[in-house]
């Protein structure tokens, strides 16, 4: 669990430049000026490629804030 | 073109935050897809920075390619950027019929003739434009439908080919032979599609963003004159101190035929103009008799313009190789199988280009390919005929320490100095001069073509590039002048170089007085000549004073009314 929180927050900050060790509970689509339809694209295929998950274009549509992904990567069955 | 295995995607984005880059270049990129290159630039945007080019990519927004052509071409000043990528693919569409690929084509045609139109306006844009996939066979109802459709995308192919021969500044993005190393299986994702319009893969992504990276890096970086090879388990297999010349791995084996391959693949760059040299740790004698007593050898031992075989360390050697040879060793590059031997290269003698040798010979090829070091789309006939230059100059070496004095030296080779205009049929030539000389180069002006053209359409300038003959043979076009008008009294020197292969015959200084001579005729009265100081022509910082100059401010100054007569009994000058 704490492995897969630093891996996610190392995209976050790759990605959306939010600084690693920041609370991120709150953190969503919503509230990240970068977090738009391109980063989300951006995030989508860096969380695959760094969990080695496949991600079903439906379940990313979904995934919109740090809380989500972070159970969201917690709960993959494939 | 090989498989390269594709770094992930989050790797590319860890390696562009963290990894250090030294950049020669900064380019601009204006791209025009009718995907989304969101993940394309990524990986784009590492290739280039490993090329140690500093990209700045900007897009259009996408599936826009045809408003985007026709805005540039309409207002091209008010977008700067250096090189422009078109692509268009056809398989971003996912589903095709015979109408589709129809509408598509012509779509092609018309954004084609917009961008020949784009070059034909803007001399100097060059223009990457991906040709069009043919197409997998399963969208298809029959099969004669399919083979159909597919001759008119061979066909469009074809002519694009062609286009790109005979227009130089219009060069192809061949998808296809991407899509056949990957295999179209796994080239197109249609998961990627539906949740980004990315049609590729990231394996696919990867290899595209190489592809274009090379195209981008054979015009924007200049590649390397040098390649000095080790020869034990580097040009053939196992150690010939032990081995002798017969027991080596060269030829039937497995092994042997990765090795003579690769003594193939080293000609092609020795044709192609590269400049060759042995570093080795071995013993001279045998290894000459191992050149003349092996018959699976591809390589001559006169091949090889210089040669460093002793046991003294390679890093020292090396120097050795770079003075003999006059190439600076930032344009040599180093190719060792011994890790050993890398690391203290690396470490004692920084600027020469080290390339990571892998463990498998079979291999070896492919890396030199993807260094870029000795990419090139053009060659020039310069380039074919670099090894005999070389060889020419080390007579006239030798003729050298065989005279008395430098004067007696200079009146025996008999020397004389072609000069010519800058025409088109010496042009990539000077462009390539331009780019390529570092250490007798007054101003370091690179210029790429278009810059180069745009240059000469002025009336107001004089553009000479000289060739150099003596008794042993001759030197090639190896150096130029240029200069332009400043106002209605005054010139200023805008180029002043000299290959470096021809230093030390007062060539340059003959070159100058010609140059003011001509100046002289179209009434100037004053030429300002600027030594702007790089890390490599510290050699020529006092040219212009030792030559009719004076030291003024910044720059020199020279009044053409009070220039003497230069005596140059030892140098004939001919104008062509």
């Amino acid at each position: 669990m704490n492995n897969n929180k630093k891996k996610l927050d190392d995209l976050f900050y790759l990605i959306f430049k939010i600084p690693k060790n920041k609370n991120k509970n709150n953190v969503s689509y919503k509230n990240v000026k970068k977090w738009d339809s391109l980063n989300h694209v951006s995030l989508i295929l860096a969380i695959e490629s760094k969990f080695s998950i496949k991600i079903k274009p439906e379940a990313s549509i979904d995934l919109t804030s740090y809380k989500k992904i972070l159970n969201f990567i917690k709960n993959f069955k494939g | 073109m090989k498989y390269q295995n594709s770094t992930p995607y989050h790797k590319i984005l860890e390696l562009l935050e963290s990894k250090k880059f030294k950049y020669n270049r900064k380019i601009t990129i204006y791209n025009l897809y009718n995907f989304n290159p969101l993940i394309l630039n990524k990986y784009l945007e590492l290739h280039l920075k490993e090329k140690s080019l500093k990209p700045k990519i900007l897009s259009s927004e996408f599936d826009q390619i045809d408003q985007g052509l026709l805005s540039i071409s309409k207002n091209f000043k008010s977008k700067k950027f250096d090189i422009l990528i078109v692509g268009s693919d056809i398989n971003a569409k996912l589903s095709y019929n015979e109408s589709v690929i129809d509408e598509y084509l012509n779509s092609q045609k018309n954004n084609l003739t917009q961008c020949l139109k784009i070059i034909n306006k803007y001399k100097n844009l060059p223009i990457i434009f991906f040709n069009c996939n043919i197409l997998s066979s399963s969208f298809f109802s029959s099969r004669e439908e399919f083979i159909k459709l597919r001759e008119k995308i061979f066909n469009f192919n074809q002519y694009l080919y062609k286009l790109s021969l005979k227009n130089k500044n219009f060069k192809i993005l061949d998808i296809n032979v991407i899509g056949n190393v990957i295999g179209l299986g796994s080239f197109y994702d249609s998961k990627n599609y539906y949740i980004s319009k990315t049609p590729y893969s990231q394996q696919s992504n990867n290899h595209i963003s190489f592809e274009l990276s090379q195209t981008i890096s054979s015009i924007f970086v200049t590649r390397k004159k040098c390649l000095v090879l080790d020869l034990d388990n580097t040009l053939w297999g196992g150690v010939l101190g032990e081995d002798g010349p017969n027991g080596i791995d060269l030829g039937e084996s497995y092994k042997g035929e990765c090795f003579r391959n690769f003594q193939k693949y080293i000609k092609k760059l020795l044709n192609k103009g590269i400049i060759l040299a042995i570093c080795s740790k071995n013993n001279i004698q045998d290894v000459r008799e191992c050149f003349k007593k092996n018959k699976e050898m591809i390589l001559n031992f006169n091949d090889f313009s210089n040669v460093q075989i002793n046991w003294k360390e390679k890093y020292l050697n090396i120097n050795k190789i770079s003075e003999e040879l006059n190439i600076g060793k930032d344009s040599m590059v180093f190719f060792d199988d011994s890790s050993f031997e890398r690391e203290q290269m690396k470490k004692f003698n920084p600027s020469i280009n080290v390339i990571e040798t892998p463990k498998e010979p079979e291999n070896f090829i492919q890396t030199i390919e993807n260094s870029s070091f000795f990419y090139q789309t053009t060659l020039t006939t310069e380039d074919k005929k670099k090894k005999y230059q070389y060889k020419i100059l080390k007579k006239a070496n030798k003729f050298k320490d065989k005279t008395k004095n430098i004067s007696e030296f200079l009146k025996g080779l008999s020397m004389t100095l072609e000069i010519d205009n800058i025409n088109k049929f010496n042009f990539e030539r000077a462009v390539q001069l331009t780019n390529k000389v570092n250490q007798f180069n007054l101003t370091t002006k690179r210029y790429s073509s278009s810059e180069l053209q745009q240059f000469l359409k002025s009336k107001n300038q004089i553009s000479l590039l000289a060739r150099l003959k003596d008794k042993f043979g001759d030197h090639g076009l190896t150096a130029l002048a240029m200069a332009k008008k400043k106002n209605s009294k005054t010139w200023i020197i805008d180029n002043f170089l000299l290959s470096c292969r021809i230093l030390g015959r007062g060539i340059e200084n003959a070159l100058l007085y010609e140059l003011l001579k001509k100046l002289k005729k179209k009434r100037v009265n004053i030429v300002k000549g600027i030594y702007i100081k790089t890390k490599k022509n510290h050699q020529c910082k006092d040219f212009y004073i030792k030559n009719f100059f004076i030291k003024k401010d910044k720059t020199h100054i020279c009044d053409l009314n009070k220039i003497k007569k230069m005596n140059n009994s030892f140098l004939k000058i001919k104008y062509e």
